[in-house]
């Protein structure tokens, strides 16, 4: 599968603060691809210099065959991304600052074209509005208007959840998964709603103190993961002399109150509700953790 | 004998003045007779000025003069008049013969003319003037240059070249020349923060000259007042 | 045709840009209040000056018109003209750095250096409408309340009387010249732009280095003789030589091309550090 983006070795200093150091990865073309890291770890610095607002002190990124420096205009029309806040002219409508970047990409948009960009992002009715009177949420849904007006190929989005709603996080994943499936559009996603990124990306990779520490497909970075499952239940005491001498024992991590955490497989969760149940241990509720929350903050810690 | 002697001198120096007297009011009564034949006059003039601190491009326009003291000159722009105008002040200050006594204090030679030097001196100290000075030819009197010394102006010399008009005593150029301080104002209120000295076309005396070239009179047309108001 | 759209957005911008109408504002404001005072109190205000020559001329025509009241206008360039242009182009690059916009910007398919020129050409194009702006207020109106006729021109040495036909085209290059310093002085604040992340510290920047030149030009120092013939702003007031007579041409080059080298090598020095700029806000 041919690659997207490839990033090779890239450095970034500042004076003698070194915010991405050596870092490679690979997006290929038509993936989900998750791009994670604690604040501070140097994923802002890495995405600007994907986009070439940072020049990278060592190193070379790649577009497909193209490295980026020599061509900078061919690529950056083939990418749409909004980094950090989405910010606009503030004064302007959003039409306005549509029409703007419109301009700027090179981009003949007819009405029809906006009307349906508008209805796509959920501001239809208030494209007139000047920005200065978006929520956040809004100015979010601005940002993916303008990242999509020029039909790109690859998107860069830095938490575009940021600000929305229950029902606007719907619908951004249903947009995101639209844009891939049905467009093949090549989106690097970068979220702290580490379920999202779970249950979107095909592939991801983790940095930490502007270093990688985990690169490669979902399925395989988790593969051999195990929940942490919590089980509450009404009287603790007796379910913990039922495990004693079972198979269970071994997966216990601990025990606060009335809740008793598990370390063990997806699939045998059910299992132990079931035992538990059978032996008339009076269930109140059973929980596990996400893996990738855990697996994250396991790799991002560990490295501390 | 010597008190003879200085009686008669004391004497005749007397007689000669009252005769310097009579013969300096008989030139006036003479110049008086010719500015009374105008009433009025319009004519074209070309001014050049030569004033120290003060740039201005030579002008033409109108003068209009009626008795017994309306002047004005008309041109388009910004000019200057000697603030005591000897061409309306003159007429008006030798017309009035009780207001002042005059003398012959000599002879001199103007533009190749033999003039008597009249002085004319107000009988009133309070007034303005303090003396006139006129060179008036004494065959066919003129005036040909006189300077009228004021308490608060100075001096002001004005010599007349005459031509067609000389029997109406209307002169054909007017050199006045007056006592000027020379035009300052601080850099700053210039604005002149950049300039360095380099006013070397412009007149560093501190006398100016105003010169008008006189043509084309218009003598006694019934000129209207309003020609000296009217904008 | 890149340039151009870009050039059209960043007109737009700067154009619909609250800011913008400020320096409108400000010059309106200050035009119509000393048209207003010199309505009133012309006579006197003049007579400081033309006192001097009263006591042995008198001042025929029209002193106070309205060419002189342009002029008077015009003295005003030196000092709310380069702070009303330095607070539009002081913020066309560092404002957009501060607000956000500007890393939207630079992820479209243009290049950096035609970013920069449009932002700068922008700002020119603001300066010349507000410059514009001054000159129908200043010489327009002025005529229609005060009439037209010769101007008085002071300097310390001297005083001209220039003639009301000569007024136009004297203007015209007054005017011209006007309109080159104040380029001085938008391509000084847009450097200064590019260099600053925040869109305040340029505008002050600008006034302080106007106002240190002014002070260093205003001194007769041996040790200022030196700087002073390549300060800007010693050629700032270059505009008062069209009213001269005769008019120093070889000066007047010499500070044209003096404030054309300025912007050279501002405009040349932002686009380097543009070019080379991160981009962290």
């Amino acid at each position: 599968m041919p690659n997207a983006i490839e990033v090779k070795n890239i450095t970034k200093k500042f004076g003698d603060f070194v915010a991405v150091d050596n870092l490679s990865f690979v997006v290929p073309e038509g993936q989900i691809f998750g791009f994670l890291g604690p604040n501070g770890s140097g994923k802002s610095t890495t995405l600007r210099m994907l986009l070439a607002l940072i020049t990278p002190t060592q190193g070379e990124i790649y577009y497909g065959d193209k490295e980026l420096r020599s061509n900078r205009k061919e690529i950056m029309s083939q990418i749409g991304c909004i980094i950090e806040k989405p910010d606009f002219y503030t004064y302007l409508s959003a039409h306005d600052n549509l029409k703007l970047f419109a301009r700027a990409s090179d981009v003949s948009f007819t009405a029809i074209d906006y009307k349906i960009l508008y209805e796509l992002v959920g501001l239809k009715g208030r494209e007139n509005d000047k920005v200065k009177t978006y929520s956040h949420g809004m100015k979010q849904r601005l940002g993916l208007a303008q990242a999509l007006l020029h039909n790109p190929s690859i998107i860069l989005l830095d938490e575009p959840n940021t600000g929305l709603d229950p029902k606007g996080i719907i619908e951004l994943r249903e947009l995101l998964i639209k844009l891939n499936k049905e467009q093949g559009k090549t989106i690097l996603f970068s979220s702290h709603i580490l379920s999202e990124v779970e249950e979107l990306c095909d592939s991801l990779v983790v940095i930490n103190e502007g270093k990688a520490v985990a690169n490669g497909s979902v399925s395989d970075l988790l593969s051999n993961e195990d929940l942490l499952v919590d089980i509450e239940v009404e009287n603790a005491t007796e379910c913990l002399q039922l495990v004693e001498g079972t198979e269970w024992k071994q997966f216990i991590k601990d025990s606060s109150g009335q809740t008793i955490r598990f370390n063990l497989a997806k699939e045998k969760i059910s299992k132990l509700n079931q035992y538990l149940i059978e032996n008339n241990i009076s269930l109140i509720a059973s929980s596990y953790r996400k893996r990738l929350e855990d697996y994250f903050l396991r790799i991002t810690q560990n490295k501390d | 004998m010597i008190k003879k002697i200085i009686i008669i001198f004391l004497f005749s120096w007397s007689v000669s003045q009252i005769g310097f007297a009579q013969e300096a009011e008989s030139l006036i009564t003479a110049v008086n007779k010719k500015f009374s034949l105008v009433s009025d006059y319009k004519a074209k003039v070309l001014m050049k000025f030569a004033l120290p601190g003060i740039r201005i491009n030579t002008l033409s326009g109108k003068v209009f003069y009626k008795r017994p003291n309306k002047f004005r000159i008309r041109a388009k722009g910004i000019f200057f008049v000697p603030k005591d105008n000897p061409i309306k002040d003159i007429p008006k200050l030798l017309a009035n013969t009780k207001s002042y006594t005059s003398v012959i204090t000599g002879y001199a030679t103007v533009e190749g003319q033999r003039c008597a030097v009249v002085n004319v001196i107000p009988l009133d100290p309070n007034l303005e003037l303090i003396i006139g000075k006129f060179w008036i030819r004494v065959k066919d009197p003129l005036i040909y240059l006189s300077e009228i010394t004021t308490k608060e102006n100075g001096t002001i010399r004005t010599q007349n070249f005459y031509g067609n008009y000389d029997k109406y005593a209307l002169p054909d150029k007017i050199l006045i020349q007056i006592e000027m301080k020379k035009f300052k104002v601080p850099k700053l209120l210039a604005m002149d923060v950049k300039k360095k000295s380099k006013s070397n076309s412009v007149s560093k005396k501190s006398t100016g000259e105003i010169y008008m070239l006189m043509s084309d009179y218009k003598i006694n047309t019934k000129l209207p007042n309003s020609v000296f108001t009217e904008k | 045709m890149e340039f151009v759209r870009i050039l059209k957005n960043e007109l737009i911008k700067t154009i619909k840009k609250p800011r913008s109408f400020i320096g409108f504002g400000v010059v309106a404001f200050i035009c119509l209040l000393l048209q207003a005072a010199f309505y009133n109190d012309g006579k006197e205000i003049l007579s400081f000056v033309t006192g001097q020559l009263e006591n042995s001329l008198t001042i025929e025509g029209q002193v106070l018109n309205g060419n002189l009241i342009c002029f008077i206008l015009l003295q005003t360039l030196i000092i709310q003209m380069p702070l009303l242009v330095a607070l539009v182009t002081g913020d066309l690059v560092s404002g957009e750095i501060a607000n956000g916009t500007m890393r939207f910007l630079l992820t479209r398919p243009a290049s950096r250096s035609k970013i920069l020129l449009a932002k700068w050409l922008a700002g020119v194009f603001y300066t010349l409408l507000l410059l514009a702006f001054l000159g129908v207020l200043a010489l327009f109106v002025s005529r229609a309340i005060f009439g037209a006729d010769d101007l008085i021109h002071i300097n310390s040495e001297v005083l001209t009387v220039i003639q009301a036909d000569d007024m136009n085209w004297r203007f015209v290059g007054a005017f011209g010249i006007a309109f080159l310093s104040l380029t001085v002085v938008a391509t000084l604040a847009h450097f200064l732009s590019t260099v600053m992340d925040n869109s305040i510290t340029p505008i002050v920047s600008t006034m302080a280095i106007i106002i240190i030149f002014t002070i260093i030009g205003m001194f007769d120092l041996p040790s200022f003789d030196i700087l002073q013939p390549f300060l800007f702003t010693t050629h700032m007031i270059s505009w008062k030589d069209m009213f001269e007579d005769p008019i120093p041409k070889a000066d007047i080059i010499n500070s044209c091309v003096i404030l054309f080298a300025h912007i050279v090598l501002l405009l040349g020095a932002s686009l380097y550090i543009f070019n080379k700029k991160d981009i962290n806000s």
